[in-house]
This record gives structure tokens, sequence and C-alpha cells, in this order.
């Protein structure tokens, strides 16, 4: 049992040696990726760790997007009331991520504001929320979006409360054709948009309801009992607690598909409005509240249904999960692109990391067909480094490719 | 419709496995389950990253562990499908499409490991899941966090690389006991 033991706590201490280089790396210099080199180098046993612990890491990046675990205060540390940031009063165990004040767009760069919040003017803030995060590990879209809300809520907080937002007007969210949008809503829940899509939003004390008028959308809904979420697609109404799933308006139907967690599928989007403690304003046509007391359907995550319009299940089945997966990762394709273009096209994606062509003859006859993370830009430099015509230079503030 | 075959096998794969890089760490997510599978894929990569030229792996070290892991990985998946691998469109849709790169991971699974995840985060003490949830969920700097939490930043690294650890390990442990228990 001895040797057990001695050989758990070896394992502990490469393991931990691991996740200091995973932390380490990203900002490492020359000399310290060389002893990182080296560390490997000196056993199986640590390119193991290493793996293990990114891949702890990785399935991290999707920790808790609910927030229930909370930040408690720790019995040893004296003066946890330092810890005003998160604008919630001091003494009780605080919550971290409770205060997210308002919708926040987090595409081409800012965590800005959108639409209009009643009482508050566009806030000054904005640069501040962007600033050092550098300093963050490059993540999925939504650990972006809480890193920006963390710091969004202390700069939110005082100015603008949270029942400034709770009012019943619907505040529109909308994309174009071929746009794609992010945006964090009040209780931070997030809101993903596909290309020409619209969704109006109201959030009171009773329920958050969203309506989608046109197009897709994902909604990774934040965990709360005390009011539901409910989309409505027509005549289709759609709740959940703590999942994530999509829903596609077409003319004729709504398509639902679960990505995480369980959701309700009812088929008279009135009746679910009703149940939430509110109406829905404009009657959905065709179908009227009174009549079709039809059963809801629960769909589980990797089902997809196909609800028509009249209330009538058409499909329930497997869901494209492919597909979705992909938009949520945000997944730049590039079919026969030009270099300049693909360039432009993460440096979009990724305010902090910014890529620069540098002199005319290095773009020339360039072209990519590829797949990638949009916002991993390190693998865009990868395959640019292996790339024999071009040379990549890594500056301190930016990148710059010549031609070689 | 034909795409235009690369130099050679070894940099096809690694392009295509460079634009996937997020769906290498789901496939070690899996991958590493097994404890077998896991010594394995490691000592294998370890063997690979040795014959790998010093200096590119002190330009990119993690990129290239990655890299050399979905090549262990990409192999390891076309020898249990026993496919040949020709490079054309369809290969790359199989090297892309391939349930080990798949986005679509068995939901169960994923609520699985979600699961144990919150339970081994449970067994950390209040300390060290501070520490780990502000970095990690929150996205907040080590710097951030010890001003947070009024604790030094060589405090608050010490606790996050600890947590890191015990988490890393106790899955291992907990595999292990999860295998004699059947």
């Amino acid at each position: 049992m001895n040797n057990g033991q001695r050989t758990v706590e070896r394992e502990l201490k490469v393991a931990e040696e691991a996740a200091e280089w995973l932390e380490k790396l990203p900002s490492a210099n020359e000399s310290e990726r060389r002893e990182y080199v080296d560390w490997l180098a000196e056993s199986a046993l640590n390119v193991q760790a290493f793996l293990h612990v990114s891949a702890i890491d990785a399935s991290l990046d999707r920790v808790d997007p609910e927030g229930a675990i909370e930040v408690t205060p720790d019995p040893e540390v004296a003066n946890w009331c330092n810890v005003v940031r998160f604008s919630e009063p001091c003494g009780d165990a605080a919550p971290v991520r409770e205060d997210y004040s308002t919708p926040r767009r987090i595409e081409d760069g800012g965590y800005r504001k959108v639409g209009n919040i009643p009482g508050h003017e566009d806030g000054e803030g904005d640069e501040d929320v962007e600033a050092d995060s550098t300093q963050r590990r490059p993540s999925r879209w939504w650990i972006g979006i809480a890193a920006g809300g963390a710091t969004l809520a202390v700069i939110m907080a005082g100015l603008l409360s949270y029942d400034h937002y709770r009012t019943d007007q619907w505040q529109a969210y909308v994309t174009a054709d071929g746009e794609r949008k992010s945006y964090a809503l009040p209780d931070g829940s997030l809101l993903k948009l596909n290309a020409a899509t619209r969704v109006e939003v109201r959030y009171s004390g009773k329920a958050r309801e969203l309506r989608l008028e046109s197009g897709e959308a994902i909604f990774k809904v934040r965990h709360d009992t005390s009011r539901p979420f409910n989309v409505y697609a027509g005549n289709v109404g759609v709740q959940a607690v703590g999942t994530e799933f999509a829903v596609q308006r077409r003319s004729a139907d709504a398509v639902v598909a679960v990505l995480e967690g369980r959701v309700r599928v009812d088929r008279n989007a009135q009746a679910l409005s009703a149940e939430s403690g509110s109406a829905l304003p404009s009657p959905a046509i065709g179908l009227n509240a009174a009549d079709a007391p039809v059963q809801p359907v629960y769909l589980s995550a990797g089902e997809e249904a196909r609800v028509r319009n009249d209330g009538l299940l058409e499909g329930r089945g497997k869901a494209d999960l492919t597909r979705l997966e992909e938009w949520r990762e945000h997944r730049l394709v590039f079919v026969n692109e030009n270099l300049e273009n693909v360039i432009a096209e993460f440096n979009r994606f990724n305010p902090d990391f910014q890529i620069r062509i540098g002199g005319p003859g290095a773009a020339a006859g360039q072209y990519f067909t590829m797949s990638f993370d949009a916002e991993d830009p390190e693998s865009l430099l990868a395959v640019l480094e292996r790339n024999p015509a071009l040379r990549v230079e890594r500056r301190k503030h930016d990148v710059v490719i010549r031609a070689q | 419709m034909s795409l235009k075959a690369p130099s050679s096998a070894g940099t096809f794969v690694a392009h295509v496995v460079l634009a996937y890089g997020s769906q290498l760490h789901r496939f070690l997510m899996r991958r590493l389950r097994t404890r077998e599978d896991a010594a394995d894929v490691a000592q294998e990569v370890y063997l690979r990253l040795l014959r790998l030229e010093r200096t590119d792996l002190i330009r990119k070290p993690a990129a290239y562990v990655y890299l050399v892991a979905s090549q262990v990985a990409a192999e390891h998946r076309l020898r249990e499908k026993t496919q040949p691998m020709a490079l054309d469109s369809e290969a790359l849709e199989r090297l892309t499409d391939m349930s080990a790169f798949a986005a679509s991971e068995e939901p169960g699974r994923v609520v699985d490991i979600d699961r144990e995840l919150q339970r081994l985060l449970r067994k950390l003490s209040v300390a060290h899941r501070n520490v780990l949830i502000l970095r990690k969920r929150d996205g907040l700097s080590t710097k951030e966090i010890a001003s947070a939490l009024a604790l030094s930043e060589h405090t608050v690294k010490k606790y996050l690389f600890q947590a890191m650890a015990q988490l890393s390990v106790s899955r291992k442990t907990a595999k292990l006991e999860r295998k004699s228990d059947e």
C-alpha cells in the first residue's frame, strides 16, 4: 500500500509540473520552451501527464456553464471581504457570476452592448473589458463571455442594476445574411444567432421569454428554477432549464435540436406562455390557445423534432449535432481563399492576436482550403510555418507573415 | 472533386489535424479513458517527439505535442477501421468526420464526463476549487484571482497546479477503481 501511495505522490508531482507547463507555455520565451522540451524528453510519463492534464483542461473549458458552483469563502482566508469586485455584499457566500447586467455582443472584439437599455447610455467601460484579456487562456467562446462577464459585472455594478433590465419590452437581436453573432443575456444565458435571424427577448420577474421570429439560434440556458426559459417559434414553444438547444424557424415548421440537457417542446406556444404567467402579445396564427390540448414532448440531448405550425409533430430523431457543433465552435471554413482574406477573418475574431502581412509579395499565390477553429489563430500560424514560401515572425504585439 | 494531394501523408494528416485542434482535446478525453490506451498513446507520442527536430519542437512545443498526439490518434483510428489511407476528398472527409474527431461524441458520454468532473471538483479543498473555478470557468488571470482572494499570485498558481494535478490523477484512479469493480 505504501508503495501505491508513493506512486500516487509521484504522479501528483508530475501532473503538477504538467499543469504548470500548460499554464506557462502560451507566454513562454525560448529558454522556457527549451526547458519544457527537456522536461518532456525526460520520460514518457511526463508526456502522459501532460496529455492527461491537457484533457482535464479541455473538459474544464465547459465546466459548470450554469455557474452553479459558488466560489465560497475559504475559512483560512480571513479577509474574504476584500472580494469587492463581484459586486455582491460581503459576508454571505457570494456567487461570482450572478450579475450579468447587460447583453453583450461578442464578435469582432468588443463586448459591446446592443439594443436599448432603458435609462442607460452606452457605457464607457467597454474598452476595459477587453483589456488584458491576453492574460486569459484562449478558450471556448462561452468562457470568453464569462471572462468578459465577470469583469463587466464589476464595471457595471452600481451603474445599472438588474431591475433596470426587468422590463416588459421586447428587445431585438438581429443578424444579416451571412452573419453570425453571439450575445450574453442579462442572466448569463447565451444566445448564438445564425445568419438572417431575428430573436426578441423579454425578461421579467416570472419568465425569460424569447421569440424566434426568423432564422435559427442556439440557446445556452443558465439554470434558474424561478424563471423558466421559454422560446417561441411561431406556435411552437420550447422550455428549458439549464440546457443548450437550437431552434430553427422555417416557414411552415420549427426544428428543435437539443445539444445538452433536456427540453420540453410545447406544440402550443401560447399555453406555455400563459403557464409562465405571461402572455404572448400577438396571437399566433392558425391556432387558438383554447384548442389542441396536445401533450408536450420531451427531447433530450442529441434528439431533434420538427413541429409544424399547426401543432403536428412531424419528425423526431437524431439531431445533426455535427452541424450545430461546428457552428457553436465558430469554425472558419475557407475554400480556395487567398491568404489575405484568411488572415483578415482571423483578425476579426481575435482582436488580441493580430496577424499582418509584411510586404506585397508575401500573400501572392497563397490559397487555402481548410477549416479552422476561429479562436485558434495558432493553428493557422502552424500551417503557415510549414509553408516553405513563407516566414512567420512573432513579435511582441503581433505576428508578421513575410515571403521567405 | 479532388483535393490537391500534399507532398506526403504526414503533412496531409498534419494539416487536417491542425485544423481540428479542438476536436483533438475531445479525442484525448475519450482515448485516455482507459489506462492501457493512455499509456499506449503517450508512449508512442513520446517516441515520436524524440525523433522530431528539436528546434521545431522548441519553436512550438505545445502545438507539436498535440500534433503528434493527434497523428498517433488518427493512425490508431485508421488502424481500427482497417481502412487504407488514400489522399482524396473522401479521405479528408473520413478524417474529419471520423468519430475520433467527430464533434458529435455520444451525448451520454459527455454527460458522464461532466458528472465525473463535478464529483471530482467537489472533492477538492475550497481553496483549490475557488482558484480553479475562477481561472477556468470565469477566465480570470492568476493575478486577478490573487487580488480577488487576497492571496499571493504564487499561492494562486500553486493551488491551480495542485488542483489540476489532483483532478487529473484522481480521474485516472477513479477509472482504475471502476475497472476493478467490474
